[in-house]
């Protein structure tokens, strides 16, 4: 019965987002609004990934989700709108990177931590995540979209290359070449392990 | 000694990008190779920093985001809502002028035409050369042999009772056609 409970939940969400499509595609604003909220988050936790500039971030989110509703009437809603979402987003982050001349500046170092540490746990938090984001800014905007999908949000390569309209080797080749790349930032800073 | 397992598959090792048999190959490589070894810990250990470091958003740029894109569509929809007649009433703007400049002008040149029909000289017309009435009365009539193709074509179209009648002139131009009375001519374009 406890393993049924997760199952239902998922059903259940599942109709509910299917419901919510279908008024939202009616003209519902309401309903429309209460997709976003569903997705928002990781809409915009990706792009701040990817683009490690918060208002970047909310610029490619809010641009997200006005595509998705110009593309409301287009969409299958038994297809996975996540998968959709996801390859908007990251569409969206690779134009704002592709226009940008200059390196965005890493103002989501600023973001509030976590407030059960203490002062020098939240400066070591925030010097390892200067690093990997500096890191980051050596890779490649494909490099840096591929690895963030496959080792942070959880995609398998595959996905990847069908998100980023690729292929799986060119897709196994980016993540490999970007985990190398942060691996040797890494160590130029800190030193080897052994 | 050169190592048989490239950086590029220790990367992907225990990633499942790696087929069996390569997963296999480098498993047994790093039970002998040390600076293997040492390059997969420094992989994990940077991996594991850049896992750690994956900031949430904050709810504040949530609701922002979210405040943002609702806004911009009901402004998309206000405007939406003026845009039908907005266009219709510039069409209007623009074509009604248009139109009854056009017809002012196409006033004129008929005027025109016709008068300078009118101030025409009879002596062109006899110089014509039309075929004889007689034998141009049927509408399907056949040329002469011998005779060469004339740039005009006529037909009777009408003979009124007191010997009136009207020729209608086909012209090498489909698009022209001369009407021709006994009162006048009148060019139809």
């Amino acid at each position: 019965m406890q393993m049924a409970i997760p199952l239902v939940r998922f059903m259940f969400e599942k109709d509910m987002l299917r419901r919510l499509i279908q008024e939202a595609k009616a003209g519902n604003a309401a309903s429309f609004e209460r997709v976003i909220h569903l997705h928002e988050r990781a809409v915009l936790g990706l792009a701040q990934r990817i683009l490690l500039n918060r208002e970047a971030a909310k610029d490619a989110a809010q641009e997200v989700f006005i595509r998705f509703h110009k593309n409301l009437s287009r969409l299958d809603e038994e297809r996975d709108l996540g998968a959709w979402l996801c390859r908007a987003t990251s569409n969206a982050c690779f134009d704002i990177l592709r226009r940008t001349k200059q390196d965005l500046p890493l103002d989501l170092l600023s973001e509030p931590l976590d407030g059960a540490l203490n002062p020098e746990e939240s400066m070591a938090v925030t010097q390892q995540r200067r690093l990997i984001f500096s890191a980051l800014k050596e890779l490649s905007p494909r490099e840096r979209q591929a690895i963030i999908l496959r080792d942070l949000e959880g995609y398998s390569t595959g996905e990847v290359a069908r998100i980023l309209n690729s292929t799986e080797g060119t897709v196994r080749s980016q993540i490999s070449t970007g985990r190398i790349k942060i691996k040797n930032f890494v160590v130029a800073q800190l030193g080897r392990r052994t | 000694m050169k190592c048989s397992i490239s950086e590029e598959q220790l990367s992907l090792y225990g990633s499942s990008d790696l087929s069996a048999q390569e997963s296999a190959a480098v498993a047994e490589h790093l039970t002998k190779c040390a600076l293997c070894r040492d390059t997969l810990a420094d992989l994990q250990f940077s991996h594991q920093l850049f896992a750690e470091s994956s900031a949430e958003p904050d709810c504040n740029d949530l609701h922002s985001v979210r405040d943002v894109v609702m806004q911009r569509l009901r402004q998309r929809r206000e405007q939406s809502r003026w845009v039908l007649p907005a266009a219709i009433a510039a069409a209007m703007f623009i074509t009604v002028p248009i139109l009854v400049r056009n017809n002012i002008r196409e006033d004129r040149r008929q005027t025109m035409t016709v008068a300078s029909l009118a101030a025409l000289p009879i002596s062109p017309i006899p110089s014509l050369d039309l075929p004889d009435l007689a034998r141009v009365n049927r509408a399907h009539h056949r040329r002469p042999k011998g005779s060469k193709r004339s740039s005009l074509r006529a037909v009777v179209l009408s003979t009124a009772p007191d010997g009136s009648s009207e020729l209608k002139l086909a012209t090498a131009d489909p698009n022209v056609i001369i009407l021709l009375q006994m009162d006048g001519i009148t060019h139809e374009n």
